[in-house]
């Protein structure tokens, strides 16, 4: 064979590998690039499947804040209660659908805050109205003079998401894709939702009876001594309450400022419990234990958890409780004590424990409820008389128990009730009947669930 | 045949080339694939929360104002009554087995059993590996957005809120939740607030947001400072 020929088969052998080399390139360049399409596809059809749930709860919002609006109008516009407080109603209706619309839209944490607080503020306000209504009371001027500034307020905010709708939304805006496109503190969405304002807007302050009320925030502590204490008053209240700890296992760690102010601690309990106390300045009193137990095996009953937790509060505060709830969770007894006055078990001044039943420690103690709203209460007698609160159980409920109860009523407001314990169809439930005027304030149905029972 | 091995060097420099560029392509579509994965995890819209079912069903309905806080007090009742008299039931405020029927609902749901494992699926994604401490802080400050009129009021609604959790935009809050997020979900729910009403937490170490900073610091517990 020549040399000509030879290279010939070489070349032609070459030849033959680099094209099965380049088919496999090729198909697997092909395979790749269709792969890449396909979750390019899927990932644009998600993108656009984002952008309508958000489309449809700006438009959702936008019809609910312009309905808001009308019937604002004519609750104003209306002298008959009945009239009125159907419209108050739809107003509450429309505020909550427009809150919900708002929580699912890309928008910053902190973006439009003051938006947010005012739409479930009305919500708030208007709901605590219809109340007001439904107890055969009427408007008063002074909150027919809120709902027009209320309404000034939610006209501006129509207007303002109007203008958005017409310089973005309605032009082709794509929220999805703003809503990624971070800028400093606030997405891109935020930052055009926020820059949109033809008028500004005063929101009204709003004092009510319910959630979100101005008035609910920053309440007076009536409860906890003036006296400052310094770290090692604090550390000695610890050693006070749990015997067995030393110096050594109580480690300062921080402080905390809020409306209550202290000096807090890590405290190795013993080998598996280790806990987090912290103790008010005023006065070194234990205000919250957080720690839980190693739940391996119960030594001891749910009655002396309670006996130790009533030792723990009075010791605290100088004050006997009563143990008004218990629950037995894993190896956690939970303890919700309340004080009683004049035969009246006062709920707002709830302490609550937890008990760890392997070690019989007391391993979680919150009384900030207790500290925030104790005093020494002029507690006016029942009026509505017993017998005539009885009559209101309905039939069939079999009460098990009854006493007269201070329970904080509408968030903010404690009412002298009749407490009923009542027994139907197997499931527990509390019927809090008003001490003064028979309407029943509260029904509290006791639930059953795998975390223990609830009431609900 | 110093051509012919020249030849195959340059075959062999373009094979080796070729595979490279496919495993680039193979390895960015891969990438591409499980980074979509994991997005179309974020992209999981918030189930309605099973706990206090009766309350977010009827706010759902347009029956219920208020926040979905498992306390059934007057507003509560009165949303049930109007719900009972529009649905031909008896109009007595209890939520019986008839009542539970026509919202929808069975009469043996555990109700607050998804609201604890949201929580704590929530507490393990945002805060495992603080003090257990921390944990019930983090779920806190859930409880108290909850109850505050700036954010959602609901614990799925405040979850889920696009872009407040960074737990919950990176697809960590599909991971099971241990003990002892189960734990601090159930004492939080119990009232345990060691934060004292914050509705904020961040980690100065990894914090972006210079807004953040701006806001009152109440307490630092582990690697979290939690403010108002």
């Amino acid at each position: 064979m020549s040399t000509t020929q030879t290279n010939n088969n070489s070349k032609n052998r070459v030849n033959k590998w680099l094209v099965v080399a380049l088919c496999i390139v090729s198909a697997l360049l092909l395979l790749t690039s269709i792969l890449w399409l396909t979750s390019k596809n899927k990932n644009a059809q998600m993108g656009n499947t984002i952008e309508n749930v958000y489309q449809r709860n700006f438009y959702d919002l936008v019809d609910n804040v312009n309905n808001a609006e009308v019937k604002l109008s004519k609750v104003l516009a209306s002298s008959y209660d009945s009239y009125s407080r159907k419209m108050l109603d739809e107003i509450n209706k429309n505020c909550n659908m427009a809150s919900y619309n708002l929580s699912n839209l890309p928008i910053s944490l902190n973006g439009i805050d003051e938006t947010k607080k005012f739409i479930n503020q009305v919500g708030g306000y208007t709901n605590s109205l219809c109340n007001k209504l439904d107890r055969g009371q009427s408007l008063t001027s002074a909150e027919k003079d809120t709902l027009q500034d209320i309404y000034l307020s939610m006209q501006t905010l129509k207007d303002n998401l109007a203008n958005f709708n017409d310089q973005f939304v309605g032009q082709g805006f794509n929220i999805f894709e703003n809503g990624n496109l971070l800028e400093g503190d606030y997405n891109n969405f935020t930052q055009k939702l926020q820059g949109v304002k033809s008028n500004d807007v005063e929101y009204p302050t709003m004092i009510y009876d319910g959630p979100f009320a101005d008035n609910l925030y920053n309440k007076e502590i009536k409860g906890l001594p003036q006296n400052l204490v310094a770290v090692d008053f604090a550390k000695g209240e610890i050693k006070k309450a749990y015997q067995s700890v030393k110096d050594e296992d109580i480690k300062f760690k921080s402080e905390t400022k809020s409306r209550f102010e202290t000096f807090d601690f890590e405290v190795d309990l013993n080998q598996n419990i280790k806990l987090y106390i912290q103790v008010t300045k005023n006065g070194g009193k234990l205000l919250t234990i957080s720690g839980y137990g190693d739940s391996s095996a119960k030594t001891i009953s749910l009655g002396d958890a309670i006996a130790k937790a009533k030792n723990l509060a009075k010791s605290q505060t100088g004050v006997t409780f009563e143990c008004v709830w218990s629950d037995v969770v894993g190896g956690d007894a939970y303890i919700n004590l309340a004080p009683v006055q004049d035969k009246i078990v006062l709920y707002p001044d709830l302490i609550k424990a937890k008990v760890d039943l392997n070690s019989g420690e007391i391993v979680g103690y919150s009384a900030s409820s207790f500290y925030t709203n104790h005093t020494q209460r002029n507690l006016q007698s029942a009026t509505y008389d017993k017998a005539s609160a009885d009559a209101k159980i309905p039939q069939g409920y079999n009460v098990e128990m009854s006493r007269l109860c201070l329970a904080p009523i509408d968030y903010v407001k404690d009412t002298l009730c009749y407490e009923y314990k009542c027994i139907k169809d197997d499931s527990t439930y509390y019927i809090y009947i008003n001490a003064t005027n028979g309407q029943t304030e509260n029904i509290l149905k006791v639930i059953e669930t795998n975390d223990g029972s609830k009431l609900m | 045949m110093e051509k012919h091995k020249k030849r195959v060097k340059r075959f062999n420099k373009i094979f080796s080339l070729c595979l490279v560029i496919v495993f680039a392509f193979a390895l960015g579509g891969t990438l591409y694939a499980v980074n979509y994965s994991n997005s179309s995890q974020v992209a999981t819209v918030a189930t309605t929360s099973q706990n206090k079912q009766v309350q977010q069903k009827l706010k759902e309905l347009g029956y219920y104002g208020g926040a979905i806080d498992g306390i059934f007090g007057s507003q509560t009742i009165k949303a049930v009554k109007n719900f009972q008299r529009d649905y031909g039931l008896v109009v007595d405020g209890i939520v019986g087995k008839r009542t539970l029927a026509k919202l929808g609902l069975s009469g043996s749901g555990s109700y607050s059993s998804s609201d604890i494992y949201l929580l704590a699926k929530c507490i393990h994604a945002e805060a495992r590996g603080e003090p257990y401490v921390g944990q019930v802080a983090v779920a806190a400050v859930i409880l108290n957005r909850v109850k505050d009129p700036n954010f959602p009021n609901t614990i799925s609604g405040v979850i889920y809120q696009p872009w407040a959790f960074t737990a919950v935009n990176d697809g960590q809050i599909n991971l099971e939740p241990n003990q002892s997020a189960y734990n601090a979900a159930s004492d939080a729910m119990n009232g345990w607030d060691p934060t004292y009403g914050c509705i904020y937490y961040y980690n100065p170490q990894t914090a972006t947001s210079k807004w953040i900073f701006s806001r009152q610091t109440v307490v630092t517990i582990g690697k979290h400072r939690f403010a108002i």
